[in-house]
């Protein structure tokens, strides 16, 4: 379900990290929230799954007013995988998937038989089924990202919130996990660190600045040499992954001096963005996970 | 990871446990008494309103019953305040005692003896100052750890080591101050906990009021769960962390008040047994708090049987017992293959 985000000021000081924010996500889209560490984006995104109440400005889901829900409704619509959410005590995955029901079960928290069934479709679309029983202690890095997103799902949500979901993660992870979340057809807002991941998954990149949007768009526009200058001090090139067709960003401090066989690639920004549409589109061929 | 034992069963058995250790202790004594004549006893007294007849059913009935029922009950709810509070603070090796609720309690009770003058202020006054102490200690300690709306674990725990201590220290004043022997003696009751001299009343009333907190702290289990992950984790799922902890801290103060109003302050129940609920039973608190006042029970009513029989005729303090009960256990625990604690 599409989010509108307007004119949204918040912050933990007096200084607020994010100051007048107008940004969308468009139903069904991959929105990555790019931008430097500090520029706002978990601030953006805790105001989205209510962590943190914003100074000023409306958050729009679908047609409802987000910040006006009672948190437990809120909860129902959107589902977080956030940054060291596990939690001191040591949950089974089962357990810890199961949790993501907290909003949708009653006083007493007993789960139903559409709860269980959301339970063990998360386990099952994230790979998790055969780790269920597993306590978080003893699952890797990967695996407990997994286990994290799948409660995240289990929240059956109508907009994904993802902070740094590739943080601490080896390459392989990285890309299942966006794999995973972009092949479920769920709008999802995805707070990303690594450009290229952005480049290649997203439909629409928001980029920020010192707690302001600085460029939005597709990944195409965003990252054009002028604003990815601007924004992140890099310059970079844009192309298709010659494999996938998903676009791959490659950057290279501004200024850096151009190497052997420098000068015979393509640059896909300066001919222009529409040369680097050749993707295959979300979801791809890559949607079993491999652990 | 071992198999676990189904929780139905496992809550069966620890509950027929429970069941069982009661009248074998309540048999032990300077007059010994087998099981069966006590449950005799007990149920003749149940079913008929006659006062007691015999020596035996006085023993039973007036003496030893509600003590056995105090130890049950005072088990039960160090356990389930330990567990609540270890889930508050995101930490398995937080207690009541850590964040200064005990020594609330004990602070009160001593303030009413210095005040009123020890037994002659009545049956109640102690027992009900020590309460208010309790629940003015979980209020400031609360309060203090307020910061930005919410109260992190961190501060909480800061906060309630250093009011425990300030309290602590105005409670050995206190102490000091009191001339007679026989007021000392009393205060130490208040320092390390006793069930001697348990009586119906108290024994009954400590007993609802940990039946009725138990109950709805199981009832926010879930919620408990939620804030295990930290209260952005919680807001995630829609739970709101201030108000959530606010209302369960002081479930839990108001837990711990009663207990340590009628049995003192009685150490390490509420620390250990938690920690032995979760390799039994995993981490989700719709089985750790039932698990947990089970297990409290029982470690009670066989701590105060080996405090009455250890060193016969004298009577230990029960919190040297819990000590030493509980240690082994929790060592034990820790070095087991899932211990529910940390990674």
């Amino acid at each position: 379900m599409r989010l509108r985000i307007r004119g949204l000021t918040a912050g933990w000081s007096r200084l607020p990290a994010v100051e007048g924010v107008d940004a969308d996500v468009p139903e069904g889209s991959f929105t990555a929230l790019v931008g430097p560490n500090g520029s706002g984006k978990s601030t953006l995104l805790k105001t989205v799954y209510r962590a943190l109440r914003p100074r000023a400005g409306r958050l729009l889901l679908g047609e409802e007013d987000l910040l006006g829900l009672d948190p437990r409704e809120a909860a129902r619509r959107v589902g977080v995988l956030g940054q060291d959410q596990d939690g001191g005590f040591d949950f089974t995955a089962r357990e810890a998937v199961a949790l993501g029901r907290v909003p949708h079960t009653g006083p007493f928290g007993g789960l139903g038989a559409a709860d269980r069934a959301a339970v063990a479709e998360a386990l099952e679309l994230t790979g998790c089924a055969v780790l269920a029983d597993r306590p978080l202690s003893r699952l890797s890095g990967g695996e407990r990202q997994r286990v994290l997103l799948a409660r995240a799902l289990a929240q059956r949500p109508r907009l994904l919130v993802l902070d740094e979901p590739t943080n601490h993660l080896d390459p392989h992870h990285q890309f299942a996990v966006l794999e995973l979340v972009a092949g479920l057809g769920t709008t999802v807002l995805a707070a990303l660190h690594t450009l290229d991941l952005a480049a290649g998954y997203a439909d629409r990149v928001v980029a920020m600045r010192a707690g302001r949007v600085a460029a939005a768009g597709p990944p195409e526009e965003v990252f054009a040499p002028e604003p990815l200058r601007a924004v992140f001090g890099l310059e970079g090139t844009l192309l298709p992954d010659p494999v996938t067709g998903r676009l791959r960003l490659l950057t290279r401090p501004v200024g850096a001096p151009a190497g052997r066989g420098g000068s015979g690639t393509p640059r896909c920004g300066e001919r222009g963005p529409r040369r680097c549409t050749g993707r295959t589109g979300r979801g791809g061929p890559g949607r079993t996970w491999r652990g | 990871m071992t198999p676990r034992i189904p929780f139905p069963l496992l809550l069966g058995a620890l509950t027929a446990a429970v069941a069982a250790a009661v009248p074998l202790s309540i048999g032990v004594g300077a007059v010994p008494l087998p099981p069966q004549e006590v449950v005799r006893i007990v149920a003749d007294r149940l079913s008929s309103s006659a006062p007691a007849d015999s020596p035996e059913a006085y023993i039973v009935w007036e003496l030893r019953g509600p003590r056995a029922l105090q130890a049950v009950f005072v088990g039960a709810g160090l356990a389930v305040a330990g567990a609540v509070v270890q889930a508050l603070v995101r930490n398995p090796v937080a207690d009541p005692h850590l964040l200064g609720l005990s020594s609330g309690a004990s602070t009160g009770a001593v303030l009413a003896m210095a005040a009123f003058g020890g037994a002659a202020a009545g049956p109640l006054v102690l027992p009900g100052a020590a309460f208010a102490g309790a629940a003015a200690a979980g209020a400031a300690v609360f309060a203090l750890a307020r910061a930005h709306g919410t109260a992190e674990p961190l501060r909480l725990v800061l906060v309630g080591v250093a009011v425990g201590q300030l309290l602590g220290g105005a409670t050995s004043f206190m102490v000091l101050r009191q001339a007679s022997g026989d007021a000392q003696q009393q205060v130490l009751f208040w320092l390390l906990g006793s069930l001697a001299g348990a009586r119906w009343p108290l024994a009954l009333g400590c007993a609802a009021v940990v039946t009725v907190l138990s109950a709805v702290l199981t009832a926010r289990a879930r919620t408990l769960d939620a804030l295990a992950l930290g209260a952005e984790g919680a807001a995630a799922l829609g739970v709101r962390a201030d108000r959530a902890r606010a209302v369960l801290f002081g479930a839990a103060a108001l837990l711990t008040g009663a207990v340590v109003a009628v049995a003192g302050a009685i150490g390490f129940v509420g620390l250990v047994v938690p920690n032995l609920a979760r390799p039994l039973v995993g981490a989700g608190h719709r089985r750790v708090l039932p698990t947990a006042a089970l297990l409290g029970a029982l470690m009670l009513v066989a701590a105060d049987l080996a405090a009455r029989t250890a060193l016969r005729p004298t009577e230990l303090p029960i919190g040297i017992l819990t000590a030493v009960v509980g240690v082994p256990f929790l060592v034990a625990a820790l070095r087991g293959a899932r211990s529910g604690v940390g990674r």
